[in-house]
């Protein structure tokens, strides 16, 4: 019995020893964690290591997960081109850990992003060249991090995708656009039913300072609308469905750092946190890509976000028949290809 | 109303008195049993683990009751306590091994189907899925964390059904929640599904049960 136990012991202390996987190639496929205090979050590295160009994607949520990056368009077009690089945000996606709700600032999730790619120069090289994506949320992550010490002076550039720097301005922005667009189907009696609730919500809330309970319905809204605005290109991938084995998506996980009580309490933190004036400190190279029928990040926030900026190397596309979940997928991934390529 | 209620009560209060003294006429016995050792796959839904454990026989009511029909039903009730160690591997997320200790009850009817529940407390000890990096960003320091993983506690449910064979065996099949905690989401739940074979060794571990025989007939 002694033997078996010990012989079991031994097998699980053989197992827990993990490899150190670094894949210089066309395809890489390493996974690792990053662990900070109390949190460790789990980093995906795919496609092109061997062109030492990584681009860092900081999603969106809070609580959110890089799985919902990993669509076929991104490994065809972009993985082919250089590494890409699936980090999931403390609490969010296959992130681990006994993280207490005070580690959940904006500042931490800035420091975390720095010691991942402190992380990726240790791993792959200090001469790797970094892109950062942000989208949504991420774009909160990634001003805190670019507007703090020279942290901007690791990146080669900033990829602003359907993202918010601003939530005030960001709620101001989707109350105007859904009570305009709102108000003109309710005109035009197009989908009145489905508008209506959104119209009314809109006029019984004027704009001004939203507090936090505001800002979530008004996001909500947001969401509702964009099921139901004409003219959004089909956009077929149902990363989370496919993601739950070929992935092996942590389910439970994910959708607990969606709806925990401690997310819920960052969310209501992030309500006065702007960064439209101190991005003047911001000078790398911009693309900054929309979707026209974003109604959960509208345009205007790429605006305010080109008009603060300290870079003079900006770029903007405005995508047509996008809102916010990248619909005209190869339009996206090939602008950003193009972005990176002419800033190398 | 107040005389219904009144009659309500007097029919409860009648009918416990009854049963109470009809307990007392139950008989009880010990007798000396070996525990039970069970293995089975543990997947957690589609990911591969293993789970083997012992069952230590607490009690054992057997129940006799006269159906509508005039039939006899027989059902027996045993009790266990348990002793688990579970394992499970999630590529690229974490191996987890776990330790619980835990109560069961088993409802047997006579041609070997049964029923159980299994309530568990326990410690887990995760292994996170790829190597693991501490990065001090004031320092700039970078260092290989071996073995990186959580240490949770863990409350365990779960249901199941089996059948069980004549030689001190049986098959089952049963859901679990393990349910660890504290975690990064507060608590952090993961369903499992065993299937396995459990099986009575001879003069293995030998506890002492207690039987006890109920008779339930009907009223005249």
């Amino acid at each position: 019995m002694k033997q078996h136990l010990i012989t079991l012991a031994f097998f699980f202390f053989w197992y827990g020893c993990q490899k150190e996987e670094i894949t210089i190639g066309l395809h890489a496929d390493d996974t690792f964690y990053l662990k900070r205090a109390d949190a460790s979050m789990r980093v995906l590295v795919r496609g092109n290591t061997a062109s030492k160009v990584f681009m860092v994607i900081v999603h969106g949520g809070p609580g959110s997960s890089s799985y919902m990056y990993q669509t076929p368009g991104m490994t065809d077009i972009v993985e082919k081109e250089m590494a890409v690089v699936y980090y999931d945000q403390r609490n969010a996606g296959a992130s681990q850990g006994n993280t207490s709700a005070g580690d959940f600032r904006l500042d931490e999730y800035g420091n975390d992003l720095y010691a991942v790619l402190k992380l990726l120069q240790h791993r792959y090289g200090d001469d790797v060249k970094f892109f950062v994506l942000s989208k949504s949320f991420g774009g909160m992550v990634a001003s805190s991090f670019m507007t703090k010490d020279n942290n901007q002076t690791m990146v080669k550039g900033w990829l602003f995708v359907d993202a918010s720097h601003n939530y005030q301005l960001n709620d101001s922005l989707t109350h105007e656009m859904l009570l305009r667009v709102g108000s003109e189907h309710l005109a035009n009696n197009h989908h009145a039913e489905k508008w209506k609730p959104i119209v009314e919500y809109c006029l019984k809330n004027p704009p001004g300072p939203f507090n936090s309970h505001q800002s979530l319905l008004l996001n909500q809204y947001g969401w509702e609308a964009q099921k139901i605005i004409e003219g959004l290109e089909q956009n077929d991938n149902n990363v989370l469905h496919d993601a739950i084995f070929c992935e092996n998506m942590p389910i439970t996980s994910y959708l607990l750092g969606r709806t925990n009580a401690a997310d819920r309490r960052f969310n209501h933190s992030l309500n006065n946190i702007k960064f439209s004036h101190t991005l003047k400190k911001v000078t790398i190279p911009v693309l900054v890509c929309y979707g026209k029928l974003d109604f959960v990040c509208p345009q205007g926030l790429g605006d305010d976000f080109l008009a603060h900026i300290g870079s003079s190397d900006t770029h903007k596309i405005i995508f047509e028949h996008s809102a916010h979940r990248f619909e005209e997928q190869e339009a996206y991934y090939r602008a950003f290809v193009q972005f990176v390529s002419d800033h190398l | 109303m107040f005389i219904g209620m009144k009659r309500i009560a007097f029919i409860f209060f009648a009918h416990f008195w009854a049963v109470s003294l009809f307990a007392q006429g139950e008989p009880v016995a010990t007798t000396m049993v070996s525990s039970n050792l069970k293995i089975a796959y543990n997947g957690s839904i589609v990911y591969p683990g293993l789970r083997c454990g012992l069952e230590f026989p607490i009690r054992q009511t057997d129940l006799k009751a006269i159906l509508k029909n005039n039939a006899w039903k027989n059902v027996s009730k045993k009790r266990y306590a348990t002793l688990e160690l579970g394992y499970y591997h999630h590529p690229s997320f974490h191996d987890n091994v776990f330790l619980l200790l835990g109560w069961q009850t088993r409802k047997q009817r006579p041609k070997g189907f049964f029923t159980e529940f299994a309530s568990a407390l326990g410690y887990s000890r995760t292994f996170l899925g790829g190597e693991t990096y501490l990065v001090d960003n004031n320092t700039g320091n970078i260092g290989r964390v071996h073995q990186a993983g959580y240490n949770y506690a863990v409350l365990a449910l779960g249901g199941g059904l089996g059948y069980a064979f004549r030689h001190k065996s049986a098959l089952y099949l049963r859901t679990s929640l393990l349910t660890m905690f504290p975690s990064i989401n507060i608590i952090y739940p993961r369903p499992t599904v065993d299937l396995g074979v459990v099986w009575q060794p001879k003069h293995f571990l030998t506890t002492r049960l207690k039987v006890v025989s109920k008779l339930k007939t009907r009223k005249p």
